[in-house]
Protein backbone atom coordinates (compact mmCIF):
# COMPACT_ATOMS: atom_id res chain seq x y z
CA UNK A 1 0.00 0.00 0.00
CA UNK A 2 1.23 3.50 -0.74
CA UNK A 3 2.46 5.65 2.13
CA UNK A 4 -0.17 8.08 3.26
CA UNK A 5 0.35 11.25 1.19
CA UNK A 6 -1.11 13.42 3.94
CA UNK A 7 1.61 12.21 6.28
CA UNK A 8 4.17 12.97 3.59
CA UNK A 9 2.70 16.44 3.18
CA UNK A 10 2.89 17.07 6.92
CA UNK A 11 6.57 16.07 6.80
CA UNK A 12 7.16 18.53 3.95
CA UNK A 13 5.40 21.18 6.05
CA UNK A 14 8.43 21.17 8.34
CA UNK A 15 10.52 22.82 5.61
CA UNK A 16 10.80 26.60 5.44
CA UNK A 17 7.48 28.42 5.11
CA UNK A 18 8.56 30.07 1.84
CA UNK A 19 8.79 26.64 0.22
CA UNK A 20 5.25 25.63 1.17
CA UNK A 21 3.59 26.93 -1.96
CA UNK A 22 5.96 24.77 -4.00
CA UNK A 23 5.13 21.62 -1.99
CA UNK A 24 1.43 22.34 -2.28
CA UNK A 25 1.76 22.76 -6.04
CA UNK A 26 3.85 19.60 -6.38
CA UNK A 27 1.76 17.27 -4.24
CA UNK A 28 -1.63 18.87 -4.84
CA UNK A 29 -2.20 18.85 -1.09
CA UNK A 30 -2.34 21.61 1.46
CA UNK A 31 -0.83 20.91 4.86
CA UNK A 32 -2.88 20.90 8.03
CA UNK A 33 -2.43 24.60 8.89
CA UNK A 34 -2.48 25.95 5.35
CA UNK A 35 -5.50 27.78 4.05
CA UNK A 36 -6.95 26.38 0.80
CA UNK A 37 -5.77 28.32 -2.20
CA UNK A 38 -8.43 30.15 -4.18
CA UNK A 39 -8.95 28.62 -7.62
CA UNK A 40 -7.40 30.50 -10.49
CA UNK A 41 -9.63 32.51 -12.76
CA UNK A 42 -9.81 31.70 -16.45
CA UNK A 43 -7.81 34.86 -17.18
CA UNK A 44 -5.05 33.72 -14.85
CA UNK A 45 -4.93 30.38 -16.66
CA UNK A 46 -4.81 32.17 -20.02
CA UNK A 47 -2.07 34.57 -18.88
CA UNK A 48 0.02 31.68 -17.54
CA UNK A 49 -0.43 29.74 -20.76
CA UNK A 50 0.70 32.69 -22.88
CA UNK A 51 3.66 33.45 -20.60
CA UNK A 52 4.86 29.84 -20.62
CA UNK A 53 4.36 29.56 -24.39
CA UNK A 54 6.27 32.79 -25.06
CA UNK A 55 9.15 31.84 -22.76
CA UNK A 56 9.30 28.31 -24.17
CA UNK A 57 9.28 29.37 -27.84
CA UNK A 58 11.89 32.09 -27.19
CA UNK A 59 14.17 29.76 -25.24
CA UNK A 60 13.81 26.98 -27.81
CA UNK A 61 14.56 29.36 -30.68
CA UNK A 62 17.67 30.75 -28.99
CA UNK A 63 19.04 27.34 -28.02
CA UNK A 64 18.32 25.77 -31.43
CA UNK A 65 19.97 28.70 -33.22
CA UNK A 66 23.00 28.65 -30.93
CA UNK A 67 23.50 24.89 -31.26
CA UNK A 68 23.05 25.01 -35.04
CA UNK A 69 25.63 27.77 -35.38
CA UNK A 70 28.03 25.93 -33.08
CA UNK A 71 27.61 22.73 -35.10
CA UNK A 72 28.17 24.66 -38.34
CA UNK A 73 31.32 26.28 -36.96
CA UNK A 74 32.66 22.93 -35.76
CA UNK A 75 31.99 21.16 -39.07
CA UNK A 76 33.06 23.83 -41.52
CA UNK B 1 32.10 31.17 -32.56
CA UNK B 2 30.16 30.00 -29.55
CA UNK B 3 32.07 29.28 -26.39
CA UNK B 4 31.87 25.90 -24.68
CA UNK B 5 29.92 27.49 -21.85
CA UNK B 6 27.41 28.96 -24.28
CA UNK B 7 26.91 25.56 -25.93
CA UNK B 8 26.44 23.93 -22.54
CA UNK B 9 23.87 26.57 -21.57
CA UNK B 10 22.15 26.10 -24.93
CA UNK B 11 21.76 22.35 -24.28
CA UNK B 12 20.27 23.02 -20.85
CA UNK B 13 17.97 25.66 -22.38
CA UNK B 14 16.90 23.24 -25.10
CA UNK B 15 15.94 20.62 -22.51
CA UNK B 16 14.12 23.21 -20.37
CA UNK B 17 12.27 24.60 -23.37
CA UNK B 18 11.24 21.03 -24.34
CA UNK B 19 9.58 20.63 -20.93
CA UNK B 20 7.91 24.04 -21.22
CA UNK B 21 6.71 23.33 -24.77
CA UNK B 22 5.22 20.03 -23.60
CA UNK B 23 3.47 22.04 -20.88
CA UNK B 24 2.27 24.52 -23.52
CA UNK B 25 0.69 21.74 -25.56
CA UNK B 26 -0.86 19.91 -22.60
CA UNK B 27 -2.09 23.08 -20.90
CA UNK B 28 -3.31 24.40 -24.24
CA UNK B 29 -5.23 21.40 -25.51
CA UNK B 30 -6.02 19.15 -22.54
CA UNK B 31 -6.96 22.04 -20.24
CA UNK B 32 -7.92 25.29 -21.98
CA UNK B 33 -9.17 24.01 -25.34
CA UNK B 34 -10.85 21.15 -23.47
CA UNK B 35 -12.76 23.48 -21.16
CA UNK B 36 -13.47 25.76 -24.11
CA UNK B 37 -15.25 22.94 -25.93
CA UNK B 38 -17.38 22.49 -22.80
CA UNK B 39 -18.21 26.22 -23.01
CA UNK B 40 -16.48 26.85 -19.69
CA UNK B 41 -13.88 29.51 -20.51
CA UNK B 42 -16.15 32.55 -20.90
CA UNK B 43 -19.90 33.01 -20.75
CA UNK B 44 -19.89 34.86 -24.08
CA UNK B 45 -19.98 32.03 -26.64
CA UNK B 46 -17.98 33.86 -29.33
CA UNK B 47 -15.32 34.92 -26.86
CA UNK B 48 -15.24 31.40 -25.44
CA UNK B 49 -14.76 29.88 -28.87
CA UNK B 50 -12.12 32.32 -30.08
CA UNK B 51 -10.13 32.15 -26.86
CA UNK B 52 -10.08 28.36 -27.19
CA UNK B 53 -9.18 28.57 -30.90
CA UNK B 54 -6.36 31.03 -30.15
CA UNK B 55 -4.94 28.71 -27.51
CA UNK B 56 -5.21 25.80 -29.97
CA UNK B 57 -3.32 27.77 -32.62
CA UNK B 58 -0.49 28.70 -30.24
CA UNK B 59 -0.21 25.09 -29.01
CA UNK B 60 -0.61 23.69 -32.56
CA UNK B 61 -3.48 21.53 -31.32
CA UNK B 62 -6.50 20.35 -33.29
CA UNK B 63 -9.36 22.75 -33.95
CA UNK B 64 -12.31 23.54 -31.70
CA UNK B 65 -14.94 21.75 -33.82
CA UNK B 66 -12.93 18.55 -34.15
CA UNK B 67 -12.02 18.52 -30.48
CA UNK B 68 -15.65 19.04 -29.50
CA UNK B 69 -16.79 16.23 -31.79
CA UNK B 70 -14.25 13.74 -30.47
CA UNK B 71 -14.61 14.83 -26.88
CA UNK B 72 -18.41 14.71 -27.05
CA UNK B 73 -18.18 11.08 -28.10
CA UNK B 74 -15.68 10.45 -25.32
CA UNK B 75 -18.09 11.87 -22.73
CA UNK B 76 -21.11 10.30 -24.32
CA UNK B 77 -20.23 6.68 -23.64
CA UNK B 78 -21.72 5.22 -20.50
CA UNK B 79 -19.14 2.51 -20.35
CA UNK B 80 -15.95 4.39 -20.39
CA UNK B 81 -13.77 4.72 -23.49
CA UNK B 82 -15.45 2.25 -25.81
CA UNK B 83 -13.28 1.75 -28.87
CA UNK B 84 -16.33 1.52 -31.12
CA UNK B 85 -17.02 5.21 -30.74
CA UNK B 86 -14.50 6.86 -28.50
CA UNK B 87 -11.70 8.15 -30.68
CA UNK B 88 -9.64 9.12 -27.65
CA UNK B 89 -9.39 5.41 -26.86
CA UNK B 90 -9.13 4.48 -30.52
CA UNK B 91 -5.94 6.51 -30.88
CA UNK B 92 -4.30 4.36 -28.23
CA UNK B 93 -5.70 1.18 -29.75
CA UNK B 94 -4.35 2.13 -33.15
CA UNK B 95 -0.93 2.56 -31.55
CA UNK B 96 -1.05 -1.00 -30.22
CA UNK B 97 -2.30 -0.40 -26.65
CA UNK B 98 -4.88 -3.14 -27.04
CA UNK B 99 -6.70 -5.24 -24.46
CA UNK B 100 -5.41 -8.73 -23.90
CA UNK B 101 -1.73 -7.98 -24.47
CA UNK B 102 0.70 -8.71 -21.66
CA UNK B 103 1.80 -5.94 -19.31
CA UNK B 104 5.34 -6.16 -20.61
CA UNK B 105 4.14 -5.94 -24.21
CA UNK B 106 2.08 -2.86 -23.44
CA UNK B 107 4.98 -1.09 -21.72
CA UNK B 108 7.32 -1.96 -24.58
CA UNK B 109 4.71 -0.74 -27.01
CA UNK B 110 4.42 2.61 -25.23
CA UNK B 111 8.18 3.11 -25.25
CA UNK B 112 8.52 2.19 -28.91
CA UNK B 113 5.64 4.51 -29.81
CA UNK B 114 7.16 7.46 -27.98
CA UNK B 115 10.58 7.12 -29.62
CA UNK B 116 9.30 6.19 -33.07
CA UNK B 117 10.17 8.82 -35.72
CA UNK B 118 7.23 7.60 -37.84
CA UNK B 119 4.79 8.15 -34.96
CA UNK B 120 6.19 11.64 -34.32
CA UNK B 121 5.98 12.44 -38.04
CA UNK B 122 2.32 11.31 -38.17
CA UNK B 123 1.44 13.33 -35.08
CA UNK B 124 3.28 16.40 -36.35
CA UNK B 125 1.67 16.24 -39.77
CA UNK B 126 -1.79 15.79 -38.27
CA UNK B 127 -1.29 18.83 -36.04
CA UNK B 128 0.10 20.97 -38.84
CA UNK B 129 -2.71 19.90 -41.19
CA UNK B 130 -5.35 20.65 -38.54
CA UNK B 131 -4.00 24.18 -38.16
CA UNK B 132 -2.97 25.21 -41.66
CA UNK B 133 -4.96 23.09 -44.10
CA UNK B 134 -8.21 22.18 -42.36
CA UNK B 135 -10.96 23.74 -40.30
CA UNK B 136 -12.91 26.97 -40.76
CA UNK B 137 -11.23 29.50 -43.12
CA UNK B 138 -11.02 32.19 -40.43
CA UNK B 139 -9.18 29.84 -38.08
CA UNK B 140 -6.81 28.79 -40.87
CA UNK B 141 -6.17 32.46 -41.61
CA UNK B 142 -5.47 33.13 -37.92
CA UNK B 143 -3.05 30.18 -37.79
CA UNK B 144 -1.21 31.35 -40.91
CA UNK B 145 -1.19 34.92 -39.57
CA UNK B 146 0.18 33.98 -36.15
CA UNK B 147 2.85 31.47 -37.17
CA UNK B 148 3.55 33.23 -40.47
CA UNK B 149 4.03 36.51 -38.60
CA UNK B 150 6.48 34.99 -36.14
CA UNK B 151 8.27 33.25 -39.01
CA UNK B 152 8.57 36.48 -41.00
CA UNK B 153 9.85 38.32 -37.94
CA UNK B 154 12.37 35.52 -37.34
CA UNK B 155 13.49 35.59 -40.99
CA UNK B 156 14.07 39.34 -40.85
CA UNK B 157 16.32 38.89 -37.80
CA UNK B 158 18.17 35.90 -39.24
CA UNK B 159 16.51 33.51 -36.77
CA UNK B 160 14.91 31.04 -39.16
CA UNK B 161 16.87 28.08 -37.79
CA UNK B 162 15.78 28.96 -34.29
CA UNK B 163 12.17 29.37 -35.45
CA UNK B 164 12.03 25.97 -37.16
CA UNK B 165 13.83 24.40 -34.19
CA UNK B 166 11.23 25.81 -31.80
CA UNK B 167 8.33 24.60 -33.97
CA UNK B 168 9.89 21.13 -34.29
CA UNK B 169 10.36 20.97 -30.52
CA UNK B 170 6.78 22.14 -29.92
CA UNK B 171 5.54 19.35 -32.17
CA UNK B 172 7.79 16.66 -30.68
CA UNK B 173 7.73 17.52 -26.98
CA UNK B 174 4.07 18.49 -27.22
CA UNK B 175 3.10 15.11 -28.66
CA UNK B 176 5.12 13.33 -25.95
CA UNK B 177 3.52 15.33 -23.14
CA UNK B 178 0.01 14.91 -24.54
CA UNK B 179 0.41 11.18 -25.05
CA UNK B 180 1.67 10.60 -21.52
CA UNK B 181 -1.09 12.84 -20.22
CA UNK B 182 -3.69 10.91 -22.18
CA UNK B 183 -2.32 7.51 -21.19
CA UNK B 184 -2.17 8.28 -17.49
CA UNK B 185 -5.31 10.41 -17.26
CA UNK B 186 -7.76 7.56 -17.37
CA UNK B 187 -7.65 3.98 -16.42
CA UNK B 188 -8.41 2.87 -19.94
CA UNK B 189 -11.27 0.53 -19.44
CA UNK B 190 -11.87 -0.27 -23.04
CA UNK B 191 -14.01 -3.36 -22.89
CA UNK B 192 -17.64 -2.89 -23.90
CA UNK B 193 -18.86 -4.58 -20.70
CA UNK B 194 -16.85 -2.35 -18.37
CA UNK B 195 -18.44 -1.21 -15.14
CA UNK B 196 -19.02 2.43 -15.99
CA UNK B 197 -18.01 5.78 -14.59
CA UNK B 198 -18.08 4.89 -10.91
CA UNK B 199 -15.42 2.28 -11.54
CA UNK B 200 -13.45 4.85 -13.49
CA UNK B 201 -13.77 7.35 -10.66
CA UNK B 202 -12.71 4.80 -8.10
CA UNK B 203 -9.61 3.93 -10.07
CA UNK B 204 -8.41 7.38 -10.95
CA UNK B 205 -9.09 9.44 -7.86
CA UNK B 206 -5.74 11.02 -7.77
CA UNK B 207 -2.70 10.96 -9.94
CA UNK B 208 -0.20 13.47 -8.68
CA UNK B 209 2.86 11.53 -7.61
CA UNK B 210 4.06 12.28 -4.10
CA UNK B 211 7.81 12.69 -3.57
CA UNK B 212 9.55 10.03 -1.54
CA UNK B 213 10.31 11.61 1.81
CA UNK B 214 12.90 9.56 3.74
CA UNK B 215 12.30 8.38 7.30
CA UNK B 216 15.92 9.19 8.17
CA UNK B 217 17.83 12.03 6.56
CA UNK B 218 21.24 10.76 5.49
CA UNK B 219 23.34 12.12 2.60
CA UNK B 220 22.15 9.24 0.39
CA UNK B 221 18.47 9.56 1.26
CA UNK B 222 18.67 13.36 0.85
CA UNK B 223 20.09 12.94 -2.66
CA UNK B 224 17.31 10.45 -3.51
CA UNK B 225 14.74 12.91 -2.17
CA UNK B 226 16.15 15.76 -4.30
CA UNK B 227 16.12 13.52 -7.37
CA UNK B 228 12.56 12.42 -6.67
CA UNK B 229 11.40 16.04 -6.27
CA UNK B 230 13.17 17.09 -9.50
CA UNK B 231 11.67 14.28 -11.61
CA UNK B 232 8.19 14.76 -10.19
CA UNK B 233 8.36 18.52 -10.67
CA UNK B 234 9.23 17.96 -14.35
CA UNK B 235 6.28 15.56 -14.68
CA UNK B 236 4.02 18.04 -12.90
CA UNK B 237 5.04 20.81 -15.33
CA UNK B 238 4.99 18.83 -18.56
CA UNK B 239 2.29 16.19 -18.10
CA UNK B 240 -0.11 17.25 -15.34
CA UNK B 241 -0.05 21.04 -15.51
CA UNK B 242 -3.38 22.05 -14.03
CA UNK B 243 -6.66 20.58 -13.07
CA UNK B 244 -6.84 17.19 -14.66
CA UNK B 245 -5.66 15.58 -11.48
CA UNK B 246 -9.32 15.29 -10.82
CA UNK B 247 -10.38 14.36 -14.29
CA UNK B 248 -12.79 11.71 -13.10
CA UNK B 249 -14.67 14.34 -11.08
CA UNK B 250 -14.94 16.34 -14.28
CA UNK B 251 -16.57 13.35 -16.00
CA UNK B 252 -19.08 12.87 -13.21
CA UNK B 253 -19.80 16.61 -13.02
CA UNK B 254 -20.39 16.69 -16.76
CA UNK B 255 -22.74 13.71 -16.47
CA UNK B 256 -24.71 15.63 -13.86
CA UNK B 257 -25.30 18.38 -16.43
CA UNK B 258 -23.13 20.98 -18.13
CA UNK B 259 -24.03 23.67 -15.62
CA UNK B 260 -22.54 21.56 -12.85
CA UNK B 261 -19.21 21.46 -14.59
CA UNK B 262 -17.82 24.51 -12.81
CA UNK B 263 -16.13 25.11 -10.44
CA UNK B 264 -15.01 21.59 -9.36
CA UNK B 265 -13.49 20.68 -12.71
CA UNK B 266 -11.73 24.02 -12.88
CA UNK B 267 -10.14 24.04 -9.49
CA UNK B 268 -6.53 23.20 -9.21
CA UNK B 269 -6.19 20.14 -7.06
CA UNK B 270 -4.89 21.66 -3.88
CA UNK B 271 -7.79 23.72 -2.63
CA UNK B 272 -10.37 21.22 -1.61
CA UNK B 273 -9.02 17.75 -1.79
CA UNK B 274 -6.72 17.76 1.22
CA UNK B 275 -9.83 18.02 3.37
CA UNK B 276 -11.50 15.28 1.38
CA UNK B 277 -8.54 12.99 1.85
CA UNK B 278 -8.42 13.80 5.56
CA UNK B 279 -12.09 12.91 5.84
CA UNK B 280 -11.58 9.58 4.11
CA UNK B 281 -8.11 8.14 4.81
CA UNK B 282 -8.81 5.11 2.61
CA UNK B 283 -8.58 7.38 -0.43
CA UNK B 284 -4.84 7.48 -0.08
CA UNK B 285 -4.74 4.02 -1.62
CA UNK B 286 -5.51 5.76 -4.89
CA UNK B 287 -2.69 8.27 -4.58
CA UNK B 288 0.20 7.47 -6.83
CA UNK B 289 3.66 7.48 -5.42
CA UNK B 290 5.63 6.46 -8.46
CA UNK B 291 5.41 8.08 -11.88
CA UNK B 292 4.90 4.71 -13.48
CA UNK B 293 1.91 3.79 -11.28
CA UNK B 294 -0.76 5.60 -13.31
CA UNK B 295 0.58 3.95 -16.47
CA UNK B 296 0.88 0.57 -14.78
CA UNK B 297 -2.67 0.84 -13.48
CA UNK B 298 -3.95 1.55 -17.00
CA UNK B 299 -1.93 -1.25 -18.51
CA UNK B 300 -2.87 -3.79 -15.84
CA UNK B 301 -6.55 -3.11 -16.53
CA UNK B 302 -5.87 -3.37 -20.25
CA UNK B 303 -3.90 -6.62 -19.94
CA UNK B 304 -6.72 -8.29 -17.98
CA UNK B 305 -9.34 -7.32 -20.56
CA UNK B 306 -10.31 -9.82 -23.29
CA UNK B 307 -8.90 -9.11 -26.76
CA UNK B 308 -11.04 -7.00 -29.07
CA UNK B 309 -12.78 -8.45 -32.07
CA UNK B 310 -10.96 -7.66 -35.33
CA UNK B 311 -12.03 -4.33 -36.82
CA UNK B 312 -13.57 -3.04 -33.57
CA UNK B 313 -11.51 0.13 -33.41
CA UNK B 314 -12.33 3.14 -35.63
CA UNK B 315 -9.72 5.38 -37.20
CA UNK B 316 -8.00 7.60 -34.67
CA UNK B 317 -7.52 11.34 -34.67
CA UNK B 318 -4.28 12.67 -33.13
CA UNK B 319 -4.80 15.26 -30.42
Amino acid sequence: MNPNPLRTRETLAKFHKRTQRFWTWLTGLTHRDEAPRPPWTVNQHMATFLSVATAAIGLAAWSAQTLYQAAGAALF
Amino acid sequence: MSSTLEIFIAFIALAASGVLLAATKVRGSAVLLHHGTHGRLYRNRSLNRWAAEAVGIVALAIGFDEYRRIHGLHHGYNTFAQPEGDEEAAGLLADGLRPGRSLQDLKRNLLITLISPAWHARQAWARLKANFFAGPPLRRLAAWGFWGGIGTWAAMGGWMTGFFGAVALLLTAGSLGSYLELTSRHIWNVTPDSQGRERQLELSHWRLPTPSVPYRWTPGSTLRFIGSVAVKALWRIAVTPVDLTHHAAHHLAWDAGPQQDRPPAWTDAAQAYSDRLRADPSLHKHVYRSLSEPLNASFEALAKAPPLKPGAAPASTPR
